[in-house]
């Protein structure tokens, strides 16, 4: 059965971070959570000449919030967390191809061409994305969660076949 | 009688207001929206605690209520005090008690 997907989004990355926490307490398995945001994040240690999927990453990632655990770094362009793998993203020049890759993921979920422009776009604008995929029973329990944690959009994303368009459910 | 989700969401839901980080508030959200949201009335609960777990329900979020503010529980417990935030987590173990038949515990 294909994986479909449940995409949230939020205002702050705060908010998004204490989704993902919400659907790790609800045993969602983090391995088919991630989290999307752009800016500039705060932290005492900065880690220079980081790579993406630097695997270093891995053992510096020490924070709250997520099944995990990521880091924000000063001066990140982008921030883009895939269940147990961490990307940070030094130059916005380079943060193109890792959101690129992610936003492939979401286009074998379900997710259409136009609302994979429309994610980049709310990203551009600062806000921050938790997408979860799996079956079919597993998003209507992510959706049931999500929608109660401060979203200010939430869509579903279902394949039904190779031609046919994405069910979207808003 | 209540079924297994039923019994699973109410104990894990009171776990995690015990073991939580945070404010009652914070505790109450991640309670809410990672168990009791899953709870289906109709097929996880007996007649006789359904008002009870509607009145907990809607107390929390109201947006799937008629005639309620539209609110989900992330809204709903950011405006609320914490003396109402708590009034809602002892329901939620009131709940809990009555579920798995146990004696209530004096408390203030």
């Amino acid at each position: 059965m294909e994986d479909e997907c449940v995409v949230a989004v939020y205002e702050t990355l705060d908010k998004s971070r204490k989704a993902v926490h919400i659907l790790d307490r609800a045993e969602f398995p983090s391995s088919q959570v991630s989290l999307l945001a752009a800016g500039q994040f705060e932290q005492p240690e900065m880690t220079p000449g980081l790579d993406i999927g630097d695997d270093s990453l891995h053992t510096a990632a020490v924070g709250a919030g997520l099944g995990g655990g990521f880091a924000l770094v000063a001066g990140i362009g982008y921030l883009v967390v895939t269940g147990a793998e961490i990307f940070l993203v030094g130059p916005l020049t380079a943060a193109g191809a890792v959101t690129g890759a992610l936003l492939g993921s979401l286009s074998g979920w379900g997710v259409h061409e136009e609302h994979l422009g429309h994610y980049q776009q709310l990203v551009k604008q600062g806000k921050a994305l938790v997408v979860a995929h799996g079956n079919p029973l597993q998003l209507i329990q992510a959706e049931r969660i999500l929608a109660e944690t401060g979203v200010s959009e939430l869509h579903v994303h279902a394949t039904t076949g190779d031609d046919a368009p994405d069910i979207v459910r808003s | 009688m209540v079924s297994e989700n039923g019994r699973d969401r109410f104990k894990d839901a009171i776990g995690i207001l015990a073991d939580e980080k945070g404010r009652i508030k914070e505790r109450l959200l991640v309670a809410y929206a990672s168990q009791l949201s899953r709870i289906n009335p109709v097929e996880d609960l007996p007649d006789d605690l359904a008002s009870d777990f509607a009145e907990i329900r809607f107390g929390i979020s109201d947006a799937e209520v008629p005639y309620g503010y539209g609110e989900h529980a992330s809204e709903k417990i950011e405006g609320m005090t914490e003396e109402e935030a708590t009034a809602h987590a002892k329901k939620i173990y009131t709940m809990f008690l009555k579920i798995f038949a146990l004696a209530p515990l004096h408390t203030n």
